[in-house]
């Protein structure tokens, strides 16, 4: 609770300080003739609209902000987005959540408390996990170098992004080679832990019609605890090796290609790879939450825009070990994606336009070559498993009158398993009371996809007492929103936003421990997936504003209170523990978070830049709590992370920095059992021809 | 109740804190447009000083022209802006500005072969104008009368052009 006092005086202080800055101009006196051609987004009904009249919540953060705030991360940047939780695990790893939801069973390993229910793509290229749903953010192939904007949507948005994007989504824009000739663009930087993180980008447009670009980006980050959380003790204690000395290693290289046939056909062409080497909690693992994992992937990324018609194909291919140096592998697999999707986006008259889209998806999994039941290698599925599902969609907008707009969307997903049709649907309605003032209502409902390993898990042993298995038939997670929103320009200096929501969840699932049965006997393994009988329910609020009062000073604060509560709570994922249901509060979402941007170009070469985050306390919870119910792991103490950056511009093309995070350096985790991240100094420049 | 309190609290230090001085976004946005068109327009016996003429008084315009001149002119090239409302003197000025609620003056503008008319209501090239602001998909864009700039005197860089709506 003092933290929260602290974050709120300093926002207060903040908006105080502020109005006595100059009043010269506004920030976007900087921008050239395409921006401000460009200043509107596309993600929130995929039709171009500034973001005041979106339908749906949602913000941009742009490549400007992300560099003044001094992110060194695309996870991490999140944290100037409004409605995004995001809990440092180590050095440069991240959890995510987006409004919340998490670990609603409680009582898994780090997979269920991980985020998989947000839809995260690259330029509409979702790059998800199909294994167990969620995003490995470390493995990414673009980082910051690449980024233009990045667009988030909350709420459940699947007819427009198709499943998963139950909570919403995060969708990555990369840059466009956007002037003649070579364009240049590096950051490098390093600093305190064995930090260096890097990004260099080179472009080319040959004509007006074609241009290229390649880029390549690397980071490397020592975990800033020299301990570990050791289930044994109950404690932070000596790692015993220093398998877990990096906390982050990730490289990806990407080449773009974009080639204008004529003014209404476009023809896009992006492909990369990546390899990361990361510590976080993902899979159990008896001796401490973090497990050592590996992903390496290659994308390959076709869009073409003709006219109305917009389609794009993509194959992404790679390997992901979640649990290095374990035993038995486990999940160690390769991976092939398709995923193809075509819209067509057809308006009827000035006022109505609709948009019909087909999808198609396809994620198979491998671990056959690193499997070998004979040899007692078990890995968590046998050969070649793949989930696939085929989509139809429509969407349409209307605007019945000058104010009010409707927006009515839907979409059926078929999957091969479970062998079932899924509807997800979106209304929205928006009134302009005036130009300055916008109520905006939407009722939505979305279902995740369905993932490889509840679906396909299989190890039979019986010589070993090992049982797990899948469950084809699983309902899928689904969420349901009803909202409220109203936006205001209080003037040309100020816009507030406020979003007032309501969301119920359910068909989540988990692996829960059963009774052996015949030839297993008791004292082994026996697992199985189930849909688990917790429902939350969410209510929220999310308050936002943007604040340029001058050419100078630019802030952007936001903050959300929510509160979730679960009915039927199993008290353990075991049999008996679905016979003792209870309701209880959902603690692990924090009631309270937010945080502000503040961005002062001190003088013209100077900019500072202050950007706190704040969590309130958290109460986080897995497996281990039922096995030691004395442990207090999961109590996570409220948060306040300062960062803040000061920016020299040498010249047009040359710039330095200084930049700190989390500098009042409580050391305290942020998530169950990680690391208790302290803070991070670091030094770099950054060029741009 | 806690929770309700910051609520409040938050709410009353923004509507406290924020001055609101009421301009429109989309003028100031426009200026910067008109910036922009300076650089990419040259015009005969030019001494790097554009003059820009505001047709008829429309405060808000006016205001944002003269902050956008503020901060953008250099010892080298001087944004000037003056209002005027005498339509026939508009062949003084390198750039004249209809605001939209001045539009019905366009047609007692006589304009020399040397001066940019920019205007910002739909329809506003078919009555002469040189280069027009309109909407489309939400953001702003502009149309360039390639008539009437071909019988000009100023050059028009193919930049602008190539970003232009031409009609």
């Amino acid at each position: 609770m003092k933290n929260t006092i602290k974050f709120l005086t300093a926002m207060a202080l903040a908006m105080v300080i502020i109005p006595s800055f100059g009043q010269e101009e506004e920030d976007i006196f900087e921008l050239s003739l395409e921006e401000l051609m460009d200043i509107d987004i596309y993600s929130v009904s995929k039709k171009a609209e500034s973001l005041f009249d979106a339908p749906l919540s949602s913000s941009t953060l742009t490549k400007e902000e992300i560099y003044n705030a001094g992110a060194t991360s695309i996870p991490e940047a999140l944290r100037l987005v409004p409605g995004l939780i995001v809990r440092e695990m180590t050095n440069g790893s991240y959890d995510i959540h987006l409004r919340g939801f998490d670990n609603i069973n409680r009582y898994g390993d780090g997979t269920s408390s991980a985020n998989q229910i947000t839809l995260v793509m690259i330029d509409g290229r979702p790059v998800f996990n199909y294994n167990l749903g969620g995003t490995n953010w470390e493995a990414l192939p673009v980082d910051l170098v690449d980024v233009e904007r990045i667009e988030v949507v909350r709420g459940p948005s699947a007819p427009l992004y198709g499943p998963n994007a139950v909570a919403g989504v995060i969708n990555i824009i990369t840059k466009d080679v956007d002037q003649e000739g070579v364009i240049a663009n590096a950051n490098v930087s390093a600093g305190t832990d064995n930090t260096y993180i890097g990004g260099v980008r080179l472009g080319y447009q040959f004509n007006e019609k074609f241009s290229a670009q390649v880029s390549g980006n690397f980071q490397r980050r020592d975990r800033q605890d020299d301990e570990i959380f050791l289930y044994q003790q109950n404690a932070y204690g000596d790692p015993g090796n220093d398998n877990f000395e990096t906390g982050v290693e990730r490289n990806g290289v990407n080449l773009m290609l974009d080639y204008a046939v004529a003014e209404d056909f476009n023809i896009g062409v992006q492909t990369g790879l990546q390899r990361a080497e990361v510590v976080k909690p993902f899979t159990q693992n008896t001796t401490t939450p973090f497990s050592q994992s590996v992903y390496e992937s290659e994308y390959v990324n076709l869009a073409v825009n003709k006219g109305g018609l917009a389609g794009r194909f993509s194959y992404t291919t790679g390997f992901d070990d979640l649990n290095k140096g374990a035993a038995q592998v486990l999940l160690k697999y390769d991976y092939s994606i398709v995923d193809a999707n075509l819209e067509y986006n057809w308006n009827l008259s000035d006022k109505i336009s609709v948009r019909p889209g087909f999808s198609y998806q396809s994620a198979a999994y491998n671990n056959e070559d690193y499997v070998d039941l004979s040899q007692g290698t078990i890995g968590v599925f046998q050969g070649e498993q793949t989930v696939e599902n085929i989509a139809g969609s429509l969407m349409a907008d209307i605007e019945v009158t000058e104010k009010l707009r409707l927006v009515a969307g839907g979409r059926v997903d078929k999957f091969n398993s479970p062998d079932e049709a899924y509807f997800a649907y979106q209304f929205a309605a928006t009134y302009d009371i005036n130009d300055k003032n916008l109520i905006r209502a939407v009722v939505s409902k979305s279902n995740s996809g369905s993932f490889i390993g509840p679906n396909f898990l299989d190890v039979q042993l019986p010589p070993a007492n090992l049982y797990y298995q899948g469950d084809k038939n699983l309902d899928l997670f689904q969420i349901q929103m009803f909202e409220l929103g109203y936006r205001t320009k209080l003037s040309n200096k100020l816009e507030l936003n406020i979003e007032l929501f309501r969301q119920q969840a359910e068909n989540t699932n988990a692996l829960i421990v059963d009774i052996p049965q015949a030839p297993y006997t008791p004292g082994g393994d026996y697992f199985r997936y189930v849909n688990m009988p917790a429902e939350s329910v969410q209510n929220g609020v999310t308050l936002s504003a943007n604040y340029v009062p001058s050419s100078k000073v630019q802030l952007k604060p936001f903050v959300t209170f929510q509160k979730t509560e679960s009915e039927n709570l199993a008290s353990s994922q075991s049999i008996f523990g679905l016979a003792d249901l209870s309701d209880d509060e959902n603690d692990q979402t924090p009631a309270v978070y937010g945080g502000f941007y503040l961005n002062v170009k001190a003088t013209e070469k100077l900019t500072v830049n202050f950007n706190p985050y704040f969590m309130s306390e958290q109460n986080q919870y897995s497996f281990y709590d039922n096995v030691n119910p004395a442990t207090t792991v999961g109590e996570i103490d409220s948060r306040l992370i300062v960062n803040a950056k000061v920016n020299y511009m040498i010249n047009n093309h040359f710039n330095v920095y200084l930049n700190g995070r989390n500098l009042l350096g409580d050391e305290k985790a942020e998530f169950y059992g990680t690391d208790r991240t302290s803070m991070l100094l670091m030094a770099g420049a950054s060029i741009k021809f | 109740m806690k929770k309700l309190n910051f609520l409040t609290a938050f709410i009353l230090m923004w509507a406290i804190s924020m001055p609101l001085l009421a301009q429109n976004a989309e003028s100031k946005i426009k200026t910067l447009f008109v910036y922009n068109f300076t650089r990419y327009i040259q015009w005969p016996n030019s001494d790097g000083n554009v003059t820009i003429g505001i047709l008829g008084n429309d405060e808000q315009i006016v205001a944002a022209f003269k902050e956008m001149a503020a901060k953008k002119s250099s010892p080298s090239s001087k944004i000037i802006i003056e209002v005027f409302t005498d339509a026939s003197k508009s062949g003084k000025y390198e750039l004249v500005y209809i605001p939209e609620s001045n539009s019905h003056l366009i047609s007692s503008v006589s304009k020399s072969a040397k001066t940019v008319v920019v205007s910002e209501k739909p329809g506003m090239t078919q009555k002469g104008s040189d280069i027009n602001f309109v909407h489309k998909d939400g953001k702003i864009r502009f149309e360039l009368n390639k008539k009437s700039i071909d019988n000009s005197q100023f050059k028009v860089a193919s930049q602008l052009v190539s970003l232009a709506i031409v009609v």
